[in-house]
């Protein structure tokens, strides 16, 4: 029998564990997307962010790109575990790159757990990716337990792009056209977010002739819509915060179907409450100093700040920090309101003083009154002294008095 | 009568010289003495390297883990200063020769020796409470001073230090972020002063829980483990609660280093 086969697949077993990244041999945790393989243009459609391995996982940061020309970045919302939006949470559709950050306060993530959905949307046929980058971290009590990343690659086909916002049919119907529209009043722009759960929506179609007609409300942006329905408009209820989806299916008497989405985003919560603070009081005005302020907001996120110095409103921003350099000596109160997307807030307040100069020496009464008492025993004992000279001078005046009498 | 007056009136001029000759010591700001005869005896003992009280030091002891110290000439152990601190004030007093020799002698790490000015004197040291670390810009040091003392020199300056009957006083110390050196010396109004006190304030950046400069994940990581328990690190505005308003804290700092 021959050796060569053996010692050809150990050199083989050799040369592939060489070649292998390292993250596979490592036992922490990986975090990957995973969605659709195939969409086709004007598709939305979300990417699940998911742990494996995951060992008591309190606070994660996924940071990734993803082809710009062909996907639009829509949204992320927290997923499992994780509800509360890390600070630095952006994505920048330009470049093709986005950060999401979250952590939990309670139970932490173990095994594998859905961390995140994205949501994207099909602009361009293609071959699209997601892809989660390796600075990305997956931490337990401040220790990282990333060990490697993955990506999604997704085949963008040609198709009808559906309209992004809700279509406005003309109301004599043109025949032969078939036109469908899905609309709500309550929360009219799918793009904004609104801080009412109750959804209040309405839809026209003309053009064929209708059998049936269903509809659905979830977070899923492409349905079912599985209630049937003989009016032209329903109310309901949002359950959580979040982004919503409305859906009407449309089964019209020649068997064909038609199916159109409307999105919905509900924001019901204040911000977390907002402590401003400055870096310094108690110095001199014109010293370097900046007012920091930030809040998060787990569902939409927070759009700006007003802030306010002694009850007059100064700017409102986006920014977090704001420059107390060119204020002139004084005290002043600061009030800062944190505004959600949805027009919540929360307000903190603190207080600041510049100085004109550095502080003086200050003593207390006591301590003057210590350093002078010589001072006032003498001028005490003069006052006693004087009294009584003045007594006895008129003491001896009236008796030189009763002698003449 | 007359002669009664007169008296009194010369009774009452011995009384009141008395008084004030009574009143002359070192403990008065109006007057100077610069007789070196009424230094109290501590001054043969007290030096920069020695411990003064051992008790005083026991609760320096304490500081690490209690974040509050109590110093009386033994300056607090703590990681490597990265930003220098500011030069100290010379000390009229303190200090001892560095020794000769064919090497050169190591840079030194406190005070430098200064000679004193001809007719300086010692009094005894002040003593100089303050937290080791805080999150505030701000911190009010205190402590007690000698009975001589007329005046407490912080950083060598007496600016915003308040004196109290009590023989104690304080001073609302501005912080930078990292460590803060600080030196508390006493004098009289002569030529008499302590040795130079020195502790170190740790300010941190607020946000920075595992205190590496800069507030990112692996803070916010370690801040959701202290959420409604407690550690010292995550109390960013030190209620002795972590909650929201510490959470709003860390945001507000975020991506923020030093």
């Amino acid at each position: 029998m021959s050796l060569r086969p053996f010692l050809k697949a150990i050199v083989a077993l050799i040369v592939t564990g060489l070649l292998l990244p390292v993250s596979v041999f490592a036992a922490g945790a990986t975090a990957t997307p995973t969605g659709p393989k195939t969409v086709t243009v004007g598709q939305t459609f979300r990417v699940t962010l998911t742990l494996s391995n995951a060992k008591d996982v309190d606070t994660i940061r996924m940071n990734g790109s993803f082809t710009q020309d062909l996907l639009e970045y829509k949204g992320s919302a927290p997923a499992g575990v994780f509800q509360n939006i890390s600070p630095g949470t952006f994505f920048d559709q330009a470049k093709g790159i986005f950060s999401f950050g979250a952590f939990t306060l309670s139970s932490h993530a173990n095994g594998s757990a859905a961390i995140a959905v994205l949501t994207f949307r099909a602009k361009k046929a293609g071959d699209a990716y997601v892809q989660l980058t390796t600075n990305s971290r997956i931490l337990s009590a401040g220790e990282d337990q990333l060990a490697g990343t993955g990506r999604l690659n997704i085949k963008v086909e040609e198709g009808t792009p559906k309209p992004e916002q809700p279509q406005v049919i003309s109301p004599i119907a043109t025949p032969g056209k078939l036109e469908i529209s899905l609309q709500s009043s309550s929360h009219p722009d799918p793009n904004l977010w609104y801080a009412n759960r109750n959804v209040a929506v309405e839809w026209v179609v003309q053009g064929k002739e209708v059998d049936k007609i269903y509809v659905g409300f979830d977070q899923a942006p492409e349905g079912p819509a599985e209630t049937q329905k003989d009016s032209s408009n329903t109310f309901f209820i949002a359950t959580e915060d979040g982004v919503w989806y409305a859906h009407l299916k449309v089964v019209f008497k020649d068997r064909s179907i038609e199916t159109v989405d409307l999105r919905v985003q509900i924001d019901t919560q204040a911000p977390h409450a907002i402590v401003p603070i400055a870096d310094q009081t108690n110095i001199i005005a014109g010293n370097p100093n900046v007012l920091r302020f930030a809040t998060l907001d787990d569902a939409s996120g927070i759009d700006h700040y007003d802030i306010y110095f002694n009850n007059i409103l100064v700017t409102s921003t986006r920014a977090i920090a704001y420059s107390l350099a060119s204020l002139a000596a004084g005290t002043y109160d600061i009030r800062v309101v944190a505004f959600d997307r949805a027009g919540n807030t929360a307000t903190g307040n603190t207080s600041v003083t510049l100085l004109s100069s550095e502080a003086p020496i200050t003593s207390n009464t006591l301590y003057w009154l210590q350093d002078m008492w010589p001072y006032l025993l003498l001028a005490a004992l003069l006052l006693v002294m004087g009294l009584l000279a003045w007594w006895f001078w008129i003491v001896g005046k009236r008796r030189k008095g009763k002698r003449k009498k | 009568m007359k002669r009664g007056v007169r008296y009194i009136f010369v009774a009452g001029a011995i009384f009141s010289i008395g008084a004030v000759a009574h009143a002359q010591t070192p403990s008065s700001p109006n007057f100077q003495n610069s007789d070196s005869a009424t230094v109290p005896a501590v001054f043969s003992a007290a030096s920069s390297n020695f411990k003064v009280d051992a008790s005083i030091e026991a609760l320096v002891g304490n500081a690490v883990s209690a974040n509050f110290g109590i110093i009386s000439g033994v300056p607090l152990t703590g990681p490597t200063p990265v930003v220098p601190p500011p030069p100290p004030p010379p000390p009229p007093g303190g200090g001892g020769g560095g020794g000769g020799g064919g090497t050169p002698p190591p840079a030194p790490t406190t005070t430098p020796p200064v000679v004193p000015p001809p007719g300086a004197y010692k009094i005894p040291n002040p003593t100089l409470e303050y937290r080791q670390y805080t999150f505030k810009s701000i911190q009010t040091i205190k402590g007690t001073r000698p009975k001589e003392a007329t005046k407490i020199e912080v950083n060598g300056s007496t600016n915003g230090v308040t004196l109290f009957d009590s023989l104690q006083w304080k001073r609302d110390l501005p912080l930078f972020l990292g460590l803060n050196t600080i030196y508390v010396q006493a004098k009289d109004d002569g030529k008499g002063a302590s040795d130079v006190i020195t502790g170190t304030i740790e300010r941190i950046l607020i946000g920075d829980v595992n205190r590496s400069r800069l507030v990112d994940d692996i803070d916010l990581s370690l801040f959701t483990r202290a959420w409604k328990t407690y550690t010292f690190f995550a109390d960013f505005n030190e209620d002795g609660v972590i909650d929201d308003a510490d959470l709003s804290l860390l945001a507000s700092h975020w991506n923020a280093s030093y």
